[in-house]
């Protein structure tokens, strides 16, 4: 009776597990494996990140490692990608989230802040990513780790209840203004009243018709110059270098972030 | 008792002569008949000789007594008696022909042409007054601040062709050119970009021929007016006859060679420059460093020149138009502008582009 009994529960169990949301490791939005961060900042922290990720349906993530390979130091963008897929981050079955990974290896720290291509990636612009890079970088420097995620998360908490309030992300990509109103009525009120002055100083300037002759080029016979000499010497050459100012591939934005060729958007990131 | 004027009348029928332009004859305006200018110059040659014998200081004192003038005023007036009515002509002591305004006759001045006086060549006159006043009336078009009080009050047909002393003059002017000039090229490393300039020191000498510079002999006629409605076409340029003038108004110079030599100088010693300049191609700069020029003058000729003259008044001030009688060119002073219909036209084309410009940026590319 008791072995029938426990058969039931579990083939109900069994039976319950579609419905069983499947987080997996996503539902750990912030981890530190370096130990960089004691446990209850972990916590603490974690349990902020978990109460937004719910709130906005899009996971906020920040993770604190180790790097061995070292890659993350010289590649940031290509390590991040990877690590996003591999450790299978997203909110829920998808691929909705936004992760700060800060490694560290013999050469130093690096960080990035990083949302894949995805359904929700609309909430945020590159103006947003360098803000919440920014955000981390402060607390980084700092060595800070635990500021560096706190701040993190507000402002990605901030950027998404903008969305959510206005219907459209916070700042703006590339650059394109995030209004072109003022712009548009700086031309229209300043640019036809230049337009009438030059056209009015055209038509002025007709009224103007006489002068005094200062040369006499009509009144030179056909074969009425002779050169007597001419004469081009060379004297010397001079050489002069400029050096090409250096960009930084993530410079795409006045902050730093870009899109990827995959569609991510990265923000600038650095070391510390 | 031969007089110094000389009227230059029909031999048909005495009505006045005046040269006709289209034609390029002499034309009477009383029975049509036409004349060659070397044909009317022999009927009149007599004449002409007559009054150039005519003791002139004796009779210009004689004048000055009966119309009591002071001396000044006798130094620079002149009074004749027209041949043809008797009537009492007074004009400037440069008047070489003018038209009697009793009777109409064109009158001519024999003694403004004598000896060093006589003008080498002249130029026709080839457009008709009618020509003239079609050119003012173009001339007032697109000038859209003209105030129509002005072209109203301008009395066009008071137009009048002048026949205007100037003088030629041919010359060469030898020149030394001496500056610096630069060629540069550059290509990029993945590092930086290297320019290399190659300077180079230039060197021009040569010599540049003149030939009939015009430069007007009267006082009377504003330099940048003279100036501005060149050039004259010298293939019309032929020997003075006194026939070419009935029909027009003539001043003999007095503005003499010496004086307008220096305006002249300057013109030439500028163009032979800009001449060698133009020589030194292949650069991407030059710097002139050092220029001399010497001037050999020429021969100068004296001639008269055909313009179409205007002078009007428009609010208390003087305003003057001149046409190349050849060419066609007109100039005028500088005209007066209407500041409301300036105003005008700046806000209309403000207001238009404004709403303009809202539709399109705001309407069509904000939706």
């Amino acid at each position: 009776m008791k072995t029938i009994r426990n058969m039931i529960l579990l083939i109900a169990l069994f039976l319950l597990i579609p419905f069983t949301p499947i987080h997996a490791s996503s539902d750990v939005y912030v981890e530190d494996t370096y130990g960089a961060l004691s446990q209850e900042e972990v916590d603490e922290l974690n349990a902020y990140a978990a109460q937004i990720a719910d709130q906005y349906e899009f996971g906020v993530y920040a993770r604190i490692i180790e790097d061995s390979t070292e890659q993350s130091y010289d590649d940031m963008t290509n390590f991040i990608e990877k690590y996003y897929t591999d450790e299978s981050l997203g909110y829920g079955n998808t691929d909705n989230g936004v992760l700060l990974l800060i490694t560290q290896c013999s050469k130093g720290g690096s960080y990035q802040v990083y949302i894949p291509y995805c359904d929700k990636q609309s909430m945020f612009s590159l103006d947003g990513m360098d803000i919440m890079d920014s955000a981390a970088r402060s607390g980084l420097y700092e060595h800070d780790y635990y500021s560096a995620i706190r701040d993190y998360i507000k402002e990605a908490d901030g950027l998404m209840a903008y969305y959510s309030e206005n219907g459209e992300h916070y700042g703006s990509n590339y650059d394109e203004p995030a209004d072109s109103t003022p712009i548009k009525k700086g031309i229209t009120f300043g640019l036809p009243p230049i337009i009438a002055l030059i056209t009015v100083l055209a038509q002025k300037s007709k009224h103007k018709t006489k002068d005094i002759a200062t040369t006499a080029h009509s009144y030179v016979p056909g074969n009425g110059v002779h050169l007597t000499n001419s004469r081009d010497m060379f004297l010397y050459e001079s050489v002069t270098r400029a050096p090409i100012p250096k960009h930084d591939d993530n410079d795409s934005s006045p902050g730093g972030s870009s899109f990827s060729s995959s569609g991510g958007m990265h923000s600038g990131g650095g070391h510390f | 008792m031969p007089e110094q004027l000389t009227n230059y009348q029909c031999p048909n029928c005495n009505g006045p002569l005046r040269f006709d332009p289209v034609s390029s004859k002499l034309k009477c305006d009383s029975c049509g008949s036409t004349f060659t200018v070397d044909e009317i110059d022999k009927v009149f040659f007599e004449k002409n000789q007559e009054a150039i014998s005519v003791d002139a200081e004796k009779k210009q004192q004689e004048n000055a007594e009966l119309l009591q003038w002071n001396e000044e005023e006798a130094k620079n007036m002149r009074a004749y008696n027209c041949p043809s009515c008797g009537a009492q002509l007074i004009s400037d002591a440069n008047t070489a022909a003018t038209r009697c305004p009793y009777c109409g006759n064109p009158t001519v001045v024999p003694a403004q042409f004598e000896g060093s006086l006589k003008p080498d060549y002249v130029i026709p006159f080839k457009l008709i007054k009618e020509d003239a006043v079609k050119e003012l009336k173009n001339f007032y078009k697109g000038k859209p601040f003209l105030p129509k009080a002005f072209t109203e009050s301008n009395h066009i047909e008071e137009i009048k062709g002048v026949y205007v002393p100037f003088w030629l003059y041919d010359g060469t002017v030898d020149a030394h050119l001496r500056g610096s000039a630069t060629t540069s090229s550059s290509y990029e490393t993945d590092d930086e970009i290297v320019t290399t300039t190659r300077h180079f020191r230039i060197e021009r000498d040569g010599t540049v021929e003149f030939q009939k510079v015009p430069a007007d002999g009267s006082s009377k006629m504003p330099d940048d007016f003279m100036d501005s409605i060149e050039p004259f076409d010298y293939k019309d340029l032929v020997p003075f006859q006194m026939s070419y003038l009935p029909g027009y108004l003539a001043d003999k110079y007095d503005v003499s060679i010496e004086e307008d030599a220096e305006r002249v100088n300057q013109r030439i010693k500028n163009t032979t420059i800009s001449l060698l300049e133009e020589t030194v191609t292949g650069y991407q700069t030059y710097v002139s460093d050092k220029t001399n020029t010497t001037i050999t003058p020429g021969t100068v000729h004296y001639a008269f020149l055909p313009v179409w003259l205007l002078s009007t008044q428009y609010q208390g001030k003087n305003y003057l138009f001149a046409m190349n009688g050849q060419t066609g060119k007109m100039i005028g002073d500088d005209l007066p502008i209407d500041k409301t219909k300036m105003i005008l036209r700046f806000l209309l084309i403000t207001v238009i582009g404004i709403a303009l410009l809202y539709v399109i940026l705001f309407q069509v590319m904000g939706a």
